[in-house]
């Protein structure tokens, strides 16, 4: 059902957020490789395989999880520097965080991310927020990123 | 000749008369002077004839006379006889070729002419050669010749001649003798008719110009008489002639006369009416001073009837004593010098009041020059006497007055400098403290030599222009004049002048000075006050801002934490529920089964719950804290909002727990207001859901949600007060400011809550510029009033919240920041 060459990348500092994001992906039956950061500057070294990453190979389809709020490189700016950069465009893009303000929400739409998803303090709706975040994973067309390079 | 069906005119008529007379005359004179001058020629023929027959005789005679002195001197030999044959040979020749002229150009007298003078040629040769041949001695072949008879024969031949044309010219003279005879009677005749004729045609013509031109003119004549007397007329005179106009234009004139004449006793009756109902008194007295007319309007003023004064009364009765004086003075004199002029007389009125007049009055003479009577006008003086009164009046009062009045005349309209001071009130003198008098006719430098061109200019405008200027502090100062300010009005005044009026304001300015310092200090003041305020605005509203950033991020950094203890105490309690799982199979030994379970179950899970608890009960307080900051940070989006609609909105979504609570809600029409819409439904949102939520036990609620045309006094035009009364539980006295500041609650066993609602109401409706307060009374429900400023007023103009026992109103909803 899911693709499983698909790798999830996800941005968090929050090592107990970054777990718990993990195990319910995979109690959702989302089986993808799931590459953790800890920041948005990590996050940007994967993507363009630079820094620490630079011996990555893009050879796969890539989606990228954002927190927000991190160190050195928030996750706004990292999704804004991937959708000014024509090579990085068209990966999908979900941001996730603790922030349910509106005008949030609708920045970063403007940015152009695919989909935004709260974190509830409320444990039965973070799961239900991650199920659904797993059914969206399933349906994506993710473009592969050696398809373009 | 009848000239008036001739249609000519008198002139034509003339000249026809003449004309004829003349031609008559003409013909007459004409024929006498023809018959004159036949009688004329007639006569010098006929002398012309008697004079031929002379020469002719003349001829003959003295060749016989020749003849005859030859023979004598022949037969003699005497020379006596050789005188006259000489004499007769010498002149011969001369008489024939006298002849011959005589007859030239007249062909029936000159043969007969040829012929007597070639006779007399012949005997005058024969003549000649006898008398040669005697004188030569040949007196026998002169005697020979004689007696041959040749000498006689030649005479006879002549006599013969001339006897013949003689007879002829005889003949032809008495003809022509005969013919003057018939002349002169044909003209005595011709004399004799002219004369009868004239006569007659004279005659004729007195009759032509009697019919033509006199009977006319008697006709004229008669006309005119019978207009003087006013006659009927007789008809028109016929025809076009001078007499025909002219009676025609005398008949226009008759009906002009007419006309006129009725006009006249029109225009008589309009000069009697003039007289009589003029504006002025007319009078004319005789003599002896007895009034013998007087007009209407003077009868009226004086309350007399016509009847009752002329003939009867004297002028001088109708005089108060003092003008009768005058009168016996006045009145001599005016009889002297025919006229006199605004005479002031007080005259005595019917009912004895006086009346004041002016009187002017000229002379009647008759012919021998005599004072015949008077023409007198009266004018009523009593209107001029009050305004003279008044005029005097208002001299006093500019004499009295306290403000200074000096007036100049600008002699030369082009410069200014010849202002020269006319005239100058006391109270000029005592407000400058030098005596004005005594610059009377100096120019206005010289007078006051401290005063400014702008001053001189100015006045000198006033003359030119006519307008009237205000100086509103002029200052003056000079060697006499002590300094001090003035306020000046200078107006236009007759005769190139311009009054100057100028009063003292040196106290006042000083006055004024005085307050203007104050105001400004004041002003000063204020506005460091203000300004003051202003910063500390600035810096309260920069603390609320910080504030709100502070709680904003500090949510944030909570809730991560907070995510992770629900998170993974539910885990953990997944993990219990594993361990009591696997305590539950058998396998275990049952003391440390039991042992295990009851750790699990009973312990463990406690502590999870309890860690849930409060990781919910921090979650919940943490999100209100993030609700209020928003509500300060969000920005609002400014619009007119329908406020019937956000309430009825608002109410519809609550119908649910209305209809729990068996509540009733009353709305009145609400106003619309300029505003934040989601702000408003927040603020009236939790307005009405504390009134659902606070009901006082056993009482049906009412809920009450209306528009208070009481605007309390503190708020500004343009601001629309709302109100939402319940009759809930209410809220004490001392908890009333309170319940608006975050976590305060009036009654937290009521109902769960974070105690927010409030003070994001308090923080919206402060954004708005309005206010919002309570009246309460426990036990018997609360009103909450919530001022906002109306549609007509854009964001921020309004303050809706001055003096508000709410919270500051901050201005400027310009920041925003965003954090995750």
């Amino acid at each position: 059902m899911v693709k499983n060459e698909l790798v999830v990348l996800m941005a968090e500092d929050d090592d107990g957020h970054a777990c718990l994001v993990q195990q319910n992906l995979q109690d959702a039956g989302i089986a993808n490789e799931i590459v953790r950061v800890r920041d948005g500057q990590e996050a940007l070294d994967y993507v363009r395989a630079q820094g620490p990453f630079r011996t990555r190979v893009p050879n796969g389809p890539l989606l990228l999880l954002l927190d927000i709020n991190m160190p050195r490189v928030d996750g706004v700016e990292v999704l804004r520097q991937l959708k000014n950069d024509p090579t990085h465009a068209q990966i999908p893009v979900i941001m996730l965080t603790t922030t349910d303000d509106p005008r949030e929400v609708r920045r970063c739409y403007d940015l152009g991310c695919s989909s935004y998803v709260t974190k509830p303090v409320d444990y039965a709706k973070f799961v239900e927020a991650i199920r659904r975040l797993g059914l969206f994973l399933s349906i994506v067309e993710v473009p592969r990123e050696d398809a373009k390079a | 000749m009848r000239g008036h069906d001739l249609n000519l005119s008198i002139r034509s008529k003339g000249l026809v008369l003449i004309a004829v007379v003349m031609l008559f005359q003409l013909v007459f004179i004409g024929l006498i002077a023809w018959m004159q001058a036949d009688y004329a020629r007639s006569e010098q023929l006929s002398n012309q004839s008697r004079q031929l027959i002379g020469s002719a005789e003349s001829i003959l005679r003295q060749t016989v006379d020749a003849q005859n002195g030859m023979r004598g001197f022949i037969i003699s030999g005497g020379p006596e006889f050789i005188g006259p044959m000489d004499q007769a040979v010498q002149n011969i020749p001369g008489e024939i070729a006298q002849l011959r002229d005589r007859v030239r150009g007249d062909p029936g007298r000159n043969e007969p002419v040829r012929r007597i003078s070639d006779a007399a040629d012949s005997s005058l040769q024969w003549l000649t050669e006898t008398s040669r041949l005697a004188r030569g001695g040949a007196n026998e072949m002169a005697a020979a010749r004689v007696k041959s008879g040749e000498g006689m024969r030649l005479v006879d031949q002549l006599r013969n001649d001339v006897s013949n044309f003689i007879d002829v010219e005889t003949s032809r003279h008495e003809e022509l003798d005969n013919k003057v005879k018939r002349n002169r009677q044909g003209l005595n005749w011709l004399l004799a008719i002219g004369g009868l004729t004239s006569m007659a045609t004279t005659g004729v013509l007195a009759l032509a110009f009697w019919r033509g031109i006199s009977a006319r003119f008697d006709a004229l004549t008669l006309n005119i008489g019978s207009l003087q007397s006013g006659k009927e007329l007789s008809a028109p005179l016929a025809g076009n002639d001078e007499i025909a106009r002219v009676d025609r234009a005398f008949r226009q004139m008759a009906t002009e006369l007419a006309h006129t004449a009725s006009a006249l006793g029109e225009s008589a009756r309009q000069t009697r009416e003039l007289y009589d109902e003029a504006p002025c008194g007319y009078h004319s007295i005789d003599a002896d001073g007895t009034l013998i007319a007087m007009n209407r309007t003077e009868l009226r003023w004086l309350g007399y009837r016509e009847d009752e004064v002329i003939g009867k009364m004297k002028l001088p009765d109708l005089l108060t004593a003092d003008s009768r004086n005058q009168f016996q003075e006045q009145f001599s004199l005016l009889k002297q010098q025919g006229q006199v002029n605004d005479l002031e007389y007080d005259m005595i009125r019917k009912d004895g009041s006086v009346m004041p007049v002016l009187l002017n009055s000229t002379v009647v003479r008759d012919a021998a020059g005599n004072f015949s009577s008077s023409r007198t006008t009266l004018f009523d003086r009593t209107q001029r006497k009050r305004a003279e009164a008044t005029i005097r009046l208002f001299g006093d009062i500019v004499k009295s007055a306290p403000i200074g009045l000096i007036i100049w005349r600008l002699e030369d309209l082009t410069n200014p400098r010849t202002l020269r001071l006319v005239i100058a009130n006391p109270a000029a003198s005592a407000l400058l403290g030098v005596d004005v008098s005594k610059f009377l006719g100096l120019p206005i430098t010289a007078a006051f030599p401290g005063v400014s061109e702008a001053e001189v200019t100015t006045y000198a405008g006033v003359v030119q222009s006519g307008k009237v200027r205000e100086l509103s502090e002029v200052h003056y100062q000079d060697e006499r004049v002590a300094p001090n300010y003035w306020f000046v009005r200078a107006f236009p005044l007759p005769d190139q002048c311009v009054g100057v009026a100028f009063e003292n304001v040196t106290e006042r300015k000083r006055a004024e000075e005085q307050i203007r310092r104050l105001n400004s200090e004041l002003e000063r003041r204020v506005s460091e006050r203000t300004a003051e305020l202003a910063d500390a605005n600035r810096d309260l509203s920069q603390k609320n801002q910080e504030n709100e950033m502070f709680v904003y991020s500090v949510s944030h950094d909570l809730r991560s934490p907070l995510v992770n203890l629900q998170g993974f105490s539910i885990e953990l309690e997944k993990s219990c529920q594993g361990l009591a799982g696997l305590f539950n199979e058998q396998s275990q030994l049952e003391v440390v089964r039991d042992k295990a379970l009851a750790i699990v179950n009973g312990r463990m899970s406690k502590s999870l719950g309890f860690i849930k608890a409060a990781v919910l009960r921090l979650s919940g307080i943490i999100d209100a804290l993030l609700r209020l900051s928003r509500a300060g940070r969000v920005e609002y989006r400014w619009q007119d909002v329908d406020m019937n609609r956000l309430v009825a909105n608002i109410v519809n979504a609550a119908q649910g727990t209305i209809q729990e609570k068996s509540a009733t809600v009353k709305i009145g029409d609400l106003p619309p207001v300029s505003g934040d819409q989601t702000a408003l439904e927040q603020v009236f949102g939790n307005l009405v859901g504390n009134a659902l939520n606070y009901l006082e036990p056993g009482r049906v609620p009412i809920i009450e949600i209306g528009h208070s045309r009481d605007r309390p006094p503190e708020a500004a035009d343009g601001c629309e007060v709302y109100f939402v009364r319940d009759n809930g539980l209410g809220v004490a006295e001392a908890y009333q400011q309170k319940i608006f500041q975050v976590f305060q609650r009036a009654h937290p066993e009521v109902s769960k809550g974070e105690g927010i609602g409030l003070a994001i109401v308090a923080r919206i409706v402060e954004r708005h510029h309005g206010r919002v307060w309570i009246e309460s009374k426990v036990g018997q429900g609360s009103t909450f009033f919530v001022s906002l400023p109306g549609c007509n007023n854009a964001s921020g103009q309004v303050d809706c919240g001055r003096l508000g026992n709410s919270t500051t109103t901050e201005r400027g909803e310009t920041w925003s920041r965003t954090s995750s």
